[in-house]
C-alpha cells in the first residue's frame, strides 16, 4: 500500500456515528482544505471477505478525493459484527450470500442518507467488491454518479445498473477470483450509458500496489462528470 | 458550501484528550455516558493509538465508546486545522489541551498554545454558536500572590513567576471577554500540581513534583556507590519545611471536572482543584529521601543562601530542580468556596499526602524511569526443534480434538482442504482437510507453496504471524490482506476459511506457552495412564 494519503497535512478526519436498524455504524468522514467539490460514500467488501472502511482501497480512495476537494464517507458495516453467526457463515460459504446481506445494503442506504443530510448535498457512491452490489441498489436519481469496482458479478446480478442513467465507471482485474473478465465485460456490455470501463490487466481483486492509480482513475471520472468546479454554484 | 446541519444534539468537544489530565477526564465522562467528541492532533491514526492505550490503562475501552457512537474522533490542531465537526452536534466545549512548559520557547510556547490556540478554539466556537466553555487553567496562574486567592476571573495581570503561568492568566482573561461578548457560560477549572492517580500513583506527567524527585535521583546515581555521602549530602534546599506543596491528585481533578461539566448547575464558577491540607516540604523531602536512601539535606530560608557558594553537589541538585524552585517557597493560599460545594454536591474527598502516599508517587514514576521511553524491539527467537514439534502438536492433536466440539463442526456445508506452510520453520506443513465441519485428517505435508491436487489452497506465513492467529489476536483474513500472508489457490475459499479458522481462534485460543503446557500436562496424564481429557489452558498466553 502506498503512502496514506488519508495521512496528508491538509486533510482532516471526523470519526462520526450514524444511528442504524442493528447499531451504530461508526465511520470516517475525511476532507481538504479546499473547497468543496461534492460528497461521495465509499462503500466496502463484505464483512465476510474482510470488508472494513480500513480497507486499502477505500482508505486510498478516501484520501485522494478528499484532496481533490470531496468530502468522503466511510463505514463500517454493523449488520454482521461480532461473533460468527454458524448459518449466516454456512450459508455464505455454499452460496456466496449471507441472509444479512440486505442489511448491509440497507445500512449502505443509511449512511448514504445521512452525509446528504449532513452535506444538503447529491451523494456519488463508490462500491467496491460486494459494495459494487451494494452501491446498485442504493443508486437513486438524486445520485451524480458510480463507481464500481471488482463487481462480484459471480453472486449478484447488480440488475439496478442495467436502466439506470446514472454516469457509471466500472474498473475490474483480469485475475479476479470473485468474476471472471469476461464475465465483468459481458455484465458490463448490458448497462445502460452514461458508462465506463477501466481493466487492470494482470491486476486481481485487491488491487494491492495498485491502489494509487485505481483511484486517479476515479478521480478524473468524478471530477469530469459531477465534481462542483470551484467557484460555480451547483444548483 | 451548502450550510452544514447538525442533527445529533448535546455533545461536548475535548481538546487534550491525550494529556495528562485530559485522559483521566475523558475516561471518567466516558463512564458517566457523556456523549464526546475529542479533538486529536494529526495523524489521526497515531492519535488514536495513543488514546486507546491511555485510556486502557483505565480501563476504558476506546472501541467500545466509538462504536456505540458515545464518542468521535476529530482530527485537529489549535494551531493548524481545526475541524468542522460535521454533524458531531457539538453544544459545549471543555478545553483541557495545555502547553505546561514554564519558559518561552522558540516556537512561541507557551503562548502559542495556551493563548493563541485558545483564541482560536474560541472564534471556533462562536462560529457555531456554542454558549457552555469549560476551561482548564491552573491555580499558579494568580502568579506571585498575597493572601487568599479568589475563584473569581482577574482581570488585573499580576507579577508572574514564568511565561506558563502568564499564559494560563491571558488564556481566562480571553475566555471571559468572549463569553461577555457571546453571551455564554464559562467554567474555569484552576488545578495546582497535580500528581499521580490516588491509589496507583500512576502518572503520565513527570514535571512540577518530580521534577524534586527526579534531582534527587541525579544525586543518588552521583553517590551510588558511597552509601556514606548519599546519606550526608550536605545539600541547602531553599524553602520553609513547614512550607506547602499544594499537590491533588489526577483521580480527583477528573472527577471534580467531570462532575461539574455534566450539571449545568455547576456552570458559570470558577473552581480551584487545590487540596484544602497540602503536605509540607518536610513531609514530601521525608517520602523522597526514603525512597533513594538519600539524607543530610536541611532547608535553609531563601534570604540566608548565598548561591555564589554553592557547592558542587548543591549546583548539581539545582541544575536538575530549578524550573520548579519557586514552588519551595511560593505556597498561594487558595479559597475553595465553589470547589467545597462542588465536592459536597459530588461527594469527592480530595486524598491527603502522607508520606507513605507520596512515597507511593515517587516509587511509580521512578521505576517508569520518569516517562522515558523504553526502546522495546519484539523479540525474534531463533527457530528450534521445539517450534516444530509445537506446530505439530498444534495441527496434529490440539486441532482435531477442539474442532471437534468447535462452532466450526455446525457447519456441516464446510468441505474443504488445505495447506499450512510455516515457512521460516524448515519442513513446517500440514495439510487439513474439512469434510462436512468436521477435521477429517490433518497429518504432515510437503511444503510446496501451489495446491497439489484435491487441495483448494495453501496459506502461507511465518512462525509469528501463525501463533498471533492461533492465539486469536489477529483475524487470518486481515492477515493476508495486509500481505502477512499469502495464500495460492482459491483465495474466495481461503478467505471464507480464514472467517471459520478466526471464529475457532477465538473460541479455542492456543499460544505456545499454553500448548507447551497442554502437552506436558497430556504427556503426564499417559504416563499416569489416565485417560481423562485435559481442558486447554484457555487463559496461558
Amino acid at each position: 500500500m502506498p503512502d496514506d494519503p488519508l495521512n496528508a497535512a491538509n486533510l482532516t478526519r471526523e470519526t462520526v456515528a450514524i444511528e442504524g436498524p442493528h447499531g451504530t455504524l461508526s465511520g470516517e468522514l475525511a476532507y481538504g482544505d479546499c473547497e468543496d467539490r461534492g460528497a461521495i460514500l465509499l462503500i466496502g467488501p463484505h464483512p465476510y471477505m474482510g470488508g472494513t472502511m480500513d480497507n486499502n482501497v477505500l482508505s486510498v480512495l478516501a484520501g485522494v478525493l478528499a484532496a481533490a476537494g470531496f468530502v468522503t464517507l466511510r463505514f463500517n458495516y454493523r449488520a454482521l459484527a461480532g461473533e460468527l453467526i454458524a448459518e449466516s457463515m454456512l450459508s455464505f460459504w455454499t452460496t456466496g450470500h449471507a441472509p444479512q446481506d440486505m442489511d448491509l445494503v440497507e445500512e449502505s442506504r443509511i449512511a448514504r442518507n445521512w452525509l446528504r443530510a449532513q452535506l444538503d448535498q447529491a451523494v456519488s457512491v463508490i462500491g467496491y467488491s460486494f459494495g459494487a452490489y451494494a452501491a446498485s441498489e442504493i443508486i437513486d436519481d438524486q445520485t451524480p454518479a458510480a463507481v464500481l469496482i471488482a463487481p462480484t458479478v459471480k453472486h449478484h446480478e447488480l440488475a439496478a445498473l442495467r436502466t439506470s442513467v446514472v454516469p457509471k465507471l466500472v474498473i475490474y482485474s483480469s485475475d479476479d477470483f470473485a468474476t471472471a473478465q469476461l464475465a465483468t465485460e459481458s455484465w458490463f456490455a448490458g448497462l445502460a450509458v452514461p458508462k465506463r470501463k477501466a481493466c487492470f490487466v494482470g491486476g486481481n481483486h485487491f488491487f494491492r500496489g495498485e491502489e494509487t492509480a485505481l483511484a486517479a482513475h476515479v478521480r478524473e471520472f468524478l471530477e469530469n462528470t459531477v465534481a462542483v468546479q470551484p467557484g460555480v454554484v451547483k444548483s | 458550501m451548502s450550510p452544514l446541519f447538525v442533527l445529533n444534539p448535546g455533545r461536548l468537544l475535548v481538546t487534550g484528550a491525550t494529556g495528562f489530565i485530559g485522559h483521566h477526564v475523558l475516561a471518567e465522562l466516558l463512564r458517566r455516558g457523556v456523549r464526546c467528541a475529542a479533538m486529536l492532533r494529526p495523524n489521526l491514526l497515531s492519535s488514536t493509538g495513543r488514546l486507546t492505550d491511555l485510556l486502557a490503562d483505565l480501563g476504558v475501552d476506546l472501541d467500545r465508546h466509538t462504536g456505540n457512537g458515545q464518542l468521535l474522533l476529530l482530527e485537529g490542531q489549535l494551531n493548524g486545522t481545526l475541524p468542522r465537526a460535521i454533524g458531531a452536534g457539538i453544544d459545549a466545549v471543555l478545553h483541557m489541551a495545555a502547553c505546561t512548559d514554564f519558559e518561552r520557547r522558540p516556537n512561541g510556547d507557551p503562548w502559542r498554545t495556551n493563548v493563541d490556540g485558545t483564541r482560536r478554539l474560541l472564534t471556533w466556537a462562536a462560529a457555531r454558536r456554542i454558549k457552555r466553555f469549560h476551561l482548564v487553567s491552573s491555580a499558579y496562574r494568580c502568579g506571585v500572590s498575597h493572601g487568599v486567592v479568589p475563584e473569581a476571573i482577574s482581570m488585573a495581570a499580576p507579577r508572574f513567576h514564568n511565561d506558563y503561568e502568564h499564559s494560563k492568566w491571558q488564556a481566562e482573561v480571553d475566555a471571559a471577554t468572549w463569553a461577555r461578548k457571546h453571551r455564554a457560560t464559562l467554567t474555569v477549572y484552576r488545578p495546582s500540581i497535580v500528581v499521580g492517580h490516588s491509589v496507583t500513583g500512576r502518572t503520565t506527567s513527570f514535571g512540577g513534583f518530580y521534577v524534586m524527585a527526579r534531582a534527587t535521583e541525579v544525586l543518588a546515581r552521583s553517590y551510588m556507590n558511597d552509601d556514606a555521602r548519599r546519606r550526608a549530602t550536605g545539600i541547602r534546599l531553599v524553602g520553609r519545611p513547614t512550607a506547602t506543596q499544594n499537590l491533588v491528585a489526577v483521580d480527583y481533578v477528573a472527577s471534580m471536572i467531570a462532575t461539574a461539566v455534566q450539571d449545568p448547575r455547576h456552570h458559570g464558577r470558577v473552581y480551584h482543584l487545590t487540596h484544602p491540607k497540602p503536605p509540607t516540604n518536610a513531609t514530601i523531602k521525608q517520602a523522597i529521601d526514603t525512597h533513594f536512601d538519600v539524607g543530610g539535606s536541611d532547608f535553609v530560608d531563601p534570604d540566608a543562601l548565598d548561591e555564589a557558594a554553592l557547592s558542587g553537589v548543591e549546583r548539581l541538585f539545582y541544575d536538575a530542580s530549578g524550573p520548579v524552585r519557586h514552588y519551595l517557597t511560593a505556597n498561594p493560599d487558595f479559597a475553595r468556596g465553589n470547589t467545597d460545594a462542588l465536592e459536597g454536591q459530588a461527594g469527592v474527598i480530595c486524598p491527603e499526602y502522607d508520606v507513605g502516599r507520596l512515597h507511593g508517587l515517587v516509587a511509580w514514576a521512578h521505576a517508569a524511569r520518569w516517562g522515558r521511553r523504553v526502546e522495546s524491539r519484539r523479540d525474534v527467537a531463533p527457530v528450534t526443534e521445539a517450534d516444530d514439534a509445537l506446530l505439530a502438536a498444534y495441527f496434529e492433536r490440539y486441532l482435531p480434538r477442539y474442532v471437534a466440539v468447535s462452532k466450526v463442526a455446525r457447519m456441516t456445508a464446510l468441505n474443504a482442504t488445505m495447506r499450512f506452510v510455516i515457512e521460516d520453520v524448515a519442513g513446517a506443513a500440514w495439510r487439513c482437510r474439512f469434510v462436512n465441519g468436521r477435521l477429517a485428517d490433518s497429518h504432515r505435508a510437503d511444503g510446496t507453496t501451489v495446491p497439489q491436487p484435491g487441495e483448494d489452497f495453501v496459506n502461507i506465513t511465518s512462525r509469528t504471524v501463525f501463533w498471533e492467529a492461533a492465539a486469536g489476536r489477529v483475524d487470518p483474513q486481515k492477515v493476508f490482506l495486509d500481505g502477512q500472508a499469502r495464500v495460492a489457490g482459491d483465495i474466495e475459499a481461503a478467505l471464507k476459511m480464514a472467517v471459520v479458522l478466526h471464529d475457532f481462534n477465538r473460541e479455542f485460543p492456543c499460544s505456545p506457552a499454553s500448548l507447551a503446557k497442554h502437552e506436558a500436562d497430556r504427556e503426564s496424564s499417559d504416563a499416569s495412564s489416565e485417560c481423562e481429557e485435559v481442558a486447554p489452558c484457555l487463559t496461558i498466553l
